[in-house]
């Protein structure tokens, strides 16, 4: 599946990129620059050239493992995206981790103790957690963390220990509370639709803690609806990281589009794009893999299906 | 014993200090770094093509030029110990002894020359009037030009004609950007890309040495978020601060506002060769005394800006101001009637997406109305803007601004109207203007040249392609305890001097 997507995927970039207006050399060179000169910065650039020759040489290029040299600072494109990547997974797994903490226990909690007062409490915070733009979020959380209390740094990261896990705090928030209210009512659901099958009142009944009837018999089987909406969400949340580090002045690849598109700079976009698709599809065969291992079923349709061949 | 020995060893210290005089203590309490901030990341390091604001406004405290402005933006030498002009067409710069790069290198007249080869190949500020350079003896080199040009010392004191070294410029030009070496106060440090430049003190700066030693330049791209940094203290300046946010800084008693008259004109560019009611000279002169300018100052700009009514920033040189500016919408129904359009037309503008050029937009749809031009408002992004232009689009308004970075009009006359010019975006081609503009720039300064900018001055008083609404201030937010911050018109501000005071 990954190779259609990015082929679709950059076809998609490369195309909006080629008929948007603007002219990379004009941006690079500033207003005034001479005819002339704009002129030898395009032909350097080689933007002169026809739109299929230069998405073929992308591609060619792509296949090396070459995403090209950024227009803007000649630089390959390639070092660019590494030395923002992490900073953007370091954020992006954080954030995934706060919400599968928070959202799971609070799902489990809420779908236990139905329709009781602290349900109802959870649901409609829940409700208006996922509701809650980020922007406004973020806004709201610097101002009471950050000027008023003075407990984590208004935004940038910071480097070293434990001045980095500090400054991850509020983009962390930002990023993941969404998320974790979005886990929290899936879990809910997903609880609700197993709890009331026989097996858990045979395992009751049995006489096993309630501990052991939760995590071993009712999560096991509720947790594929809850993987697929993780997996799922995780495009989603590599694409909040576009707005979460802009506000923030978080240094990943999200921040780095936003510039690359004010610079009209293609390949660094491009860059970018096939750096995101590729950790997408990454993820969703993780999430495949997770699927055969929580559920016999689905393991032996694997196997079955090998033997066929 | 030892105890006894300890108390001694300070006693002495503190008498020591106190003899002193109050220096050490006084010092204690300076900030090593300054840490400033601007939305945009830099374009480049290379200043030679950073040419943008927001690319100068760092790379402005690694570079020095041979010119540079003094604090009423009168030019000075800089780089340069003395010059003068040998004939109207060869200026004579003496270079000054003992300057180094941040390499350890000394600057020679060789690196002088390659700079101006190398500016005239960048094009813009020699718009193709340079002959070459050549060394005339110890320390001087004559820079040649094919036509006369009196403001060529403002030119070279922008911060893009900064000197640059040869021999490392020469090894290699495109990683230039990411090793600038200069002969500013501060040198590179390190730099994350998008994130944040560190420079640190050049300790072997030809003036005196920077008085803090590192300075840091942060890109915040939220204006909420550059606020709040300066309400936390974690940065030390704030620049682009919007005009409604101004009160808000003042309100805090540890935060302070600096505020400076900028070289910046925001400008509604008519079409004169339109085919349409905006080709008419009277349905533009009409439009021109409709605008309400100081309601737009003050509704929009909450007062930080300056009504402008002339095409040129009040603190540039040869700037003259207009009287037949000023808003009158009596006259200009008149002169919607003259032109016969009385009943009035639809037309369009053009603007880009910042909110402060949307609002106004929007102000001048109203404001138009009242002489029924009925105007649809197009937001688009400049460089489409500008693609449009350049692939011949039709047009009528659009809104703009200039950044005159010389603070010399003549560039102003030059780049707005002159025919051949790719910043006339008024479509304005009048061969009669091409000649009063040719005579007055070559003409050396004095009544006669005076004489003559008046005759160029007035096509825009006439003909009105261009109108200036107006002059932006510039607005800083800083910690209270910034001192000796030296405010720049065209926002290359200065750190050479500034220190910050630990809270």
């Amino acid at each position: 599946m990954t190779i259609p997507v990015l082929i679709g995927a950059t076809f998609l970039v490369f195309t909006i990129m080629h008929f948007a207006p603007g002219d990379p050399a004009r941006i690079i060179l500033g207003a005034g620059a001479s005819e002339e000169a704009l002129e030898a910065m395009r032909d350097q650039l080689g933007i002169n050239d026809s739109f299929i020759l230069r998405y073929g040489r992308f591609m060619l290029n792509l296949m090396k493992g070459d995403l090209g040299t950024s227009y803007r600072n000649g630089q390959p494109v390639t070092g660019l995206i590494l030395g923002r990547l992490g900073n953007t997974l370091y954020l992006a797994i954080s954030g995934i981790l706060f919400a599968i903490i928070v959202g799971i226990p609070v799902g489990i909690i809420s779908a236990i103790k139905q329709y009781s007062t602290l349900d109802n409490v959870t649901m409609f915070i829940t409700l208006f957690v996922t509701a809650m733009p980020t922007f406004w979020l973020a806004l709201i959380l610097v101002i009471v963390f950050s000027v008023n209390l003075g407990w984590f740094p208004a935004s940038g990261m910071a480097k070293g220990f434990p001045g980095f896990l500090v400054s991850l705090v509020l983009p962390t928030l930002t990023l993941g509370c969404g998320f974790a209210a979005l886990i929290a009512r899936t879990t809910r659901s997903s609880v609700l639709d197993v709890v009331r099958q026989e097996y858990i009142d045979l395992a009751r009944a049995k006489g096993l803690p309630e501990r052991t009837v939760i995590w071993k018999h009712m999560m096991k089987n509720a947790l594929i609806p809850i993987i697929t909406v993780i997996g799922l969400n995780f495009g989603v949340l590599l694409g909040g990281s576009v707005l979460t580090e802009s506000i923030f002045s978080w240094p990943g690849v999200g921040r780095f589009v936003v510039e690359s598109i004010s610079f009209k700079d293609t390949p660094a976009i491009l860059g970018c794009v096939v750096t995101l698709a590729i950790l997408f599809t990454l993820v969703n065969l993780i999430v495949d893999l997770l699927y055969a291992f929580l559920d016999p079923r689905i393991k032996s349709q694997y196997r079955t299906s090998r033997g066929d061949n | 014993m030892k105890k006894f020995e300890f108390l001694l060893k300070t006693a002495a210290v503190l008498a020591a200090a106190l003899l002193m005089g109050q220096s050490p203590v006084w010092a204690a309490e300076l900030k090593d770094t300054i840490v400033f901030c601007q939305g945009n990341d830099l374009t480049t390091m290379d200043i030679s093509i950073g040419m943008q604001e927001r690319a100068c406004a760092l790379t402005n405290n690694m570079f020095d030029s041979l010119f540079t402005f003094d604090k009423d933006m009168n030019v000075i030498p800089d780089l340069a110990e003395s010059y003068k002009w040998l004939d109207d067409r060869t200026l004579e710069v003496k270079i000054r002894k003992g300057v180094k790069f941040h390499n350890g290198s000394e600057m020679t007249a060789e690196d002088v020359v390659f700079t101006m080869d190398h500016i005239n190949e960048r094009g813009s500020l020699f718009a193709g009037n340079y002959e070459k350079t050549d060394i005339t003896g110890d320390n001087t080199v004559a820079i040649r030009l094919k036509s006369p040009n009196p403001p060529l010392v403002n030119l070279l004191a922008v911060p893009y004609a900064a000197v640059l070294p040869k021999a490392v410029y020469v090894a290699d030009p495109a990683g230039f950007a990411r090793k600038p070496i200069g002969t500013g106060p501060y040198k590179l440090k390190e730099f994350q890309e998008g994130d944040y430049y560190t420079l640190e003190r050049f300790d072997d700066y030809w003036k005196t040495p920077a008085k803090t030693q590192y300075l840091t330049l942060r890109i915040v791209p939220e204006t909420a978020q550059r606020i709040i940094l300066l309400e936390t203290g974690e940065v030390d300046v704030s620049y682009e601060i919007p005009g409604s946010s101004v009160a808000r800084i003042k309100g805090d008693t540890k935060l302070q506002v600096i505020t400076r008259d900028s070289m910046k004109i925001i400008t509604l560019s008519l079409n004169c060769g339109s085919k349409g009611p905006l080709g008419n000279a009277n349905v533009r002169r009409a439009i021109q005394k409709a605008i309400d300018k100081q309601t737009i100052v003050d509704s929009f700009l909450y007062g930080y800006g300056k009504v402008s009514n002339s095409i040129i920033p009040s603190s540039a040189k040869e700037f003259a101001e207009q009287e037949n500016y000023k808003f009158d919408v009596e006259e200009a129904k008149k002169l919607m009637k003259e032109a016969g359009y009385e009943n009035g037309f639809s037309t369009t503008i053009w603007t880009d997406s910042n909110q402060t050029n949307t609002e106004i937009a929007q102000a001048l749809q109203a404001q138009l109305a009242q002489i029924d031009i009925d105007l649809s408002i197009v937001v688009q992004d400049p460089n489409t803007t500008f693609s449009r232009l350049t692939a011949g689009d039709d047009f009528d308004m659009i809104l703009d601004f200039f950044n005159l970075v010389s603070a010399h009009a003549d560039q102003v006359y030059k780049r707005l109207l002159y025919s051949t010019s790719t910043s006339n975006w008024s479509n304005y081609k009048n061969p009669e203007y091409d000649k009063a503009y040719d005579k007055y720039s070559g003409t050396v300064e004095g009544p006669e040249r005076d004489a003559l900018r008046a005759v160029v001055n007035n096509f825009f008083v006439e003909d009105v392609p261009v109108i200036s609404i107006y002059n932006e201030t510039k607005i800083i937010g800083a910690g209270a305890g910034l001192e000796g911050f030296i405010t720049s018109p065209i926002g290359s501000h200065e750190y050479q001097e500034a220190t910050v005071k630990k809270n």
